[in-house]
């Protein structure tokens, strides 16, 4: 009884069929570790693009903040931030000295600016500076 | 002496800025000088004399127009066959730039 059983045992272990389905679980449990291995990717990749898309915005704020434009002074380019600026300190900011006077080209028109006067800067201004002399008489 | 480069500097605002002379004294001529915004007319000629005259000014602008109500005591004059009108307005040195010269007088006008 023992020896047949032993020998059905074995037969079985040698079948074909038992074959077709060892390899049937080995296939199942690869695709088990695969799935389990894309889900680990998907997790880890899946999530990337979202980090990109913020760093992105983040960079995009930063270029916004750092963005320059180039203005003329004295037929030489310089590069700052745009917006409002009050005259004396566009001067500082473009290394004009405080007692020289700043003009504005304004179509064509050289146009004396104020110290205390605001100016907004937005891009390829045209400004030249001068010393302050004479006076009416 | 008037260098080409002093007069090329002119020329950022004044495109057509030409020398000239009558006699002895220098100018340089500003066809389509641009006025600071508020004056009517804002485009005229100019006639810049960049160094000493014999009128005691150590620089002139002269314009095609008079403008009474800038600068004070107006005053007519004929140069290089053209009539021109200057205020007095002195002491501007001759020594500076040609655009810094410009845009002094040009303060009269703002």
């Amino acid at each position: 009884m023992a020896n047949a059983m032993f020998y059905s045992w074995q037969k079985l272990l040698c079948s074909k069929e038992l074959r077709q389905v060892l390899v049937f679980l080995g296939r199942v449990r690869r695709f088990m570790c695969n799935s389990l291995v894309f889900l680990l990717v998907d997790s880890a990749v899946g999530s990337q693009p979202l980090y990109e898309e913020m760093h992105m915005h983040k960079n995009e704020d930063d270029e916004h903040k750092d963005k320059k434009v180039k203005i003329l002074v004295d037929s030489h380019p310089k590069h700052l931030s745009p917006g409002q600026y009050l005259v004396s300190d566009l001067k500082i900011a473009v290394d004009v000295p405080a007692e020289k006077e700043l003009d504005l080209v304004v179509n064509g028109a050289l146009t004396p600016l104020a110290d205390t006067a605001t100016i907004v800067v937005a891009e390829g201004e045209v400004f030249f500076s001068h010393v302050r002399r004479g006076g009416s008489s | 002496v008037i260098t080409e480069g002093a007069v090329g500097d002119l020329r950022a605002v004044c495109p057509e800025a030409t020398e000239m002379m009558e006699g002895a004294v220098r100018y340089i001529y500003l066809p389509d000088l641009r006025l600071p915004a508020g004056n009517v007319p804002s485009v005229v000629e100019g006639l810049l004399r960049p160094g000493a005259g014999s009128d005691g000014y150590t620089s002139r602008l002269f314009l095609s127009h008079a403008f009474p109500t800038k600068g004070q005591n107006w005053t007519v004059h004929q140069i290089v066959a053209k009539t021109w009108h200057t205020p007095s307005f002195n002491l501007v040195p001759a020594d500076l730039p040609l655009l810094d010269i410009l845009a002094n007088h040009l303060r009269v006008f703002v």
